[in-house]
């Protein structure tokens, strides 16, 4: 397996990354063949910044974050890479030590809370039971924590909402409710999986102002996977681009919005109506179907969709597939999978894409 | 006190169901789900209010939107003018004929005029059936082709939908999402009808397939002079795609107004709050905006608040109304009516709020379409206003 060059890392040690997932791949074997998940991913995250993971439904995000929890243990999942959380090892941990770093090291907030929180037991028995997993404390003092933690996501009256079950909560409250129990024991990783895509945006505001607020205050190292590329921009510090279970860009928010350089980057922000900007007459989709995971192209796996493949002298686009490397004129960080030139690539998002948007 | 707007000086205030031309105009459309108890003998203990009082017109060739949040009363309000659902009470106008009492199979020709678009493309097609089959179904219940026939406007269907005719007899299961949604719009345009009511078509598609779709509807409403009612919760994409715009919450319209009006100057509080809500991909601009967050939780639709709707989550009512006007919100009931041309709103104190759809060309846009704005440096404009 060749080594993948690395998005924001050239040194062997993770530098300051708190997680570092490098040359990630998790393959399910099936009936119909192999299922490439993900395919060579690598990405850092740093504490106190939040990464967004965006790609279409199928680009393998939540693959990626079970991997990082240690969910596909004990399944068909082929996984190799490495996965370093703050100088571990995750790939080769045993399904002991992983469950013990979840709820306590890191912990996920899902995108349906309802499937997440049981629906017999008590909401605030079931955040409260999370906390006594990792810490030796009494109930009352547990119980104590819980409430605390339901005020501080915006439970109102949270002494007696305690006694709720969830079918009582708004969808909105579940979700708090969820945020509520993945942070009560203070982890130092949140993975967040489309954590309001099920949810309206006058809530969706209140819960990404509230993911916001943590992250300042406990200094957590946030990944919010969506697929809304307005959450991003709200929200995210850095961004992996996902396609076809590869990263195929990352950077900056400003380095994705601002100076993209890979066509899957440019057909997603030309593709999405604006509310921000003058109204056009027509919208700009990307042509054709995501690519499937078990017959991945040859070459780049965006090339059947793609409409720049004649920038490439040669067919590469069908015969290699690009590394990520870091853009020259970028900033640190900023990488791209494509085998346009550099200068070229800027030149058609400046000269004709982006007057477009 | 604001007063409605009166385009003529005449007494009545304009309702956005005044407009008599319409291909289709509801006035005081009411929908409620009884909701029983008891296991022999049900008793009615209350109802749902789903749609409460709702009034609109949609005109031949336009496309209306709707929006809201989740339960606001959308989809029923869909599915009771395609006469899937039974309305309680108001009336249905379609082509000048009051539709709302008649049933769905006592109409041949509501039938093929009025069709449906769902939004989950999986649980909308009948998963033993094949595509030639579901396509064909409504040619088949009008009898008026043979199987060849059939066989053959169903390939040109789909391949006007952008399918592979080949894929006839396929099953929905061997189709993508944005595929599957392709087949319900071959299914709803087959018979020619004059208005689709289009329920989250796109909500469950990723940007890229969504944007296929949505310029394939426009596509096929040019070709074929269809009408759209067009229910979404994105803001966005009802801005791309609708002529005028309806605001729901709670079963009630809370604004009506053309497209660039309710983004550019929106008047309802409630309009604004949404609005606000809505994340913009420009993380320079993000970083601008205000939002106007809302408090509290959406009461149950079972048992609305008294006046105003709206009352109990109002940043206005809250933070800026005198008590004597808060009193006004919460005993009566605001009426939807015009409060700027054309511009319907619900509210008392209604009030032009340009600064919240974030553009730096949301500002007046004055309806000509296709002029790119003069910002130059990207997404670092000024905010309208
Ligand atoms: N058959 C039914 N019986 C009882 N209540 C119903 C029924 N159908 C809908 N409702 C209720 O009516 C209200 C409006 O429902 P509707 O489906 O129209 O909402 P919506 O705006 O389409 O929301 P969403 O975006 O979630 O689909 C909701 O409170 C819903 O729970
Ligand atoms: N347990 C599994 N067995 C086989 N294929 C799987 C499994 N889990 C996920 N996949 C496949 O992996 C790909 C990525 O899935 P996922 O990460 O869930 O996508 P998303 O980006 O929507 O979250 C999809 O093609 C999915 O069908
Ligand atoms: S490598 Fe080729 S196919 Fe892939 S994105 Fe670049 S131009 Fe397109
Ligand atoms: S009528 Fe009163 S409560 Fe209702 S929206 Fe207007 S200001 Fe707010
Ligand atoms: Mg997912
Ligand atoms: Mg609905």
């Amino acid at each position: 397996m060749t080594a993948q060059p690395l998005a924001r890392l050239d040194k062997p040690d993770v530098g300051d990354a708190f997680l570092s997932v490098r040359d990630l791949r998790v393959h399910f074997p099936t009936a119909d063949g192999l299922v490439k998940g993900v395919d060579g991913l690598s990405f850092d995250v740093r504490r106190g910044e939040i990464m967004g993971i965006v790609g279409e439904s199928g680009s393998g995000k939540s693959v990626t974050s079970q991997a990082i929890l240690g969910l596909h243990k004990g399944s068909q999942a082929r996984i190799t890479g490495e996965i370093w959380l703050d100088g571990h090892e995750l790939v080769g941990a045993t399904e002991e030590q992983m469950r013990s770093l979840r709820g306590d090291q890191m912990a996920m907030i899902f995108q349906d809370p309802l499937s997440s929180m049981h629906p017999f037991y008590r909401v605030g028995d079931q955040i409260a039971e999370a906390y006594l997993v990792h810490n030796k404390v009494s109930k009352s003092v547990a119980k104590k924590r819980t409430i605390e933690m339901l005020d501080r996501v915006g439970i109102p009256n949270p002494d007696k909402r305690f006694s709720d079950y969830p079918h009582q909560f708004s969808g909105g409250m579940r979700q708090r409710a969820m945020i509520a129990m993945a942070l009560v024991c203070d982890p130092k990783l949140l993975i967040a999986d489309e954590p309001t895509t099920a949810l309206d945006v006058t809530v969706q505001a209140q819960i990404l102002d509230l993911m916001k607020d943590l992250q300042r205050e406990f200094n957590s190292a946030i990944i919010l996977i969506t697929h809304d590329l307005g959450v991003v921009a709200e929200t995210c510090d850095h961004v992996v681009v996902m396609y076809g279970g590869q990263c195929v860009e990352t950077g900056s928010v400003n380095d994705l919005f601002y100076e993209p350089e890979m066509p899957y980057s440019w057909g997603l922000l030309t593709s999405m109506p604006r509310m921000d900007r003058t109204r056009q007459e027509r919208l700009q989709p990307i042509p054709g179907q995501p690519p499937s995971l078990i017959r991945v192209p040859k070459g780049c796996v965006f090339n059947p969709r793609c409409g720049y493949t004649e920038h490439v002298p040669g067919r590469r686009c069908f015969t290699d597939r690009p590394d990520l490397l870091p853009t020259s004129g970028g900033s640190a960080g900023h990488a791209v999978r494509c085998h346009i030139d550099p200068d070229e690539r800027r030149r058609l998002w400046t000269g004709d894409i982006q007057p477009t948007l | 006190m604001s007063t409605a707007f009166r385009p003529d000086g005449a007494d009545a205030p304009l309702t956005p169901a005044d407009d008599t031309d319409a291909l289709l105009r509801v006035n005081n459309l009411t929908k409620y789900f009884p909701i029983k108890q008891g296991i022999l003998i049900q008793r009615q203990i209350g109802a749902v209010k789903a749609v409460d009082g709702v009034s609109f017109a949609v005109r031949a060739g336009e496309t209306l939107g709707l929006v809201g949040e989740s339960g606001c009363g959308k989809s029923t309000t869909g599915r009771v003018v395609t006469k899937l659902l039974d309305p309680t009470a108001g009336e249905i106008y379609f082509d000048g004929q009051d539709i709302a009492k008649l049933k769905r199979h006592q109409m041949r020709s509501l039938r093929t005029d009025i069709q449906m678009i769902f939004q989950d493309p999986y649980s909308s097609l009948n998963p033993r059936h094949t595509i030639g089959t579901i396509v064909g179904a409504p040619f088949r219940i009008q009898k008026t082709k043979t199987d060849k026939g059939v066989k053959a406007e169903v390939q040109s269907l789909m391949e006007r939908v952008g399918l592979n005719p080949e894929h006839y007899n396929r099953y929905p299961h061997e189709f993508s999402g944005g595929q599957r949604q392709r087949i319900g719009i071959a299914r709803a345009i087959a018979l020619r009808p004059k208005l689709i009511v289009c329920d989250e078509p796109v909500s469950a598609l990723d940007v890229s397939i969504q944007a296929q779709v949505v310029n394939l509807l426009e596509d096929l409403q040019s070709e074929f002079g269809l009408t759209y009612i067009f229910v979404a919760h994105d803001l966005s994409v009802v801005r791309h795609i609708a002529d005028r715009v309806a605001v729901m919450y709670l079963g009630k319209v809370m604004e009506l107004a053309p497209r660039d009006t309710l983004y550019s100057t929106p008047m309802h509080p409630y309009t604004h709050s949404l609005m606000s809500a809505v994340p913009v991909p420009d993380p320079k601009k993000e970083g601008r905006r205000e939002r106007i967050l809302l408090i509290g939780d959406l009461p149950s639709p079972i048992n609305p608040p008294p006046g105003c709707v709206f009352h109990t989550r109002c940043p206005k009512y809250r933070a800026v109304l005198s008590e004597t006007d808060r009193e006004r919100c919460r005993s009566e009931v605001p009426v939807l009516e015009a409060k700027a041309p054309s511009q319907f709103v619900a509210c008392h104190f209604p009030e032009v709020r340009a600064d919240i759809a974030s553009g730096e060309d949301a500002g007046i846009s004055g309806g000509e379409s296709g002029t790119v704005g003069s910002e130059s440096e990207a997404g670092t404009g000024a905010t309208a206003l």
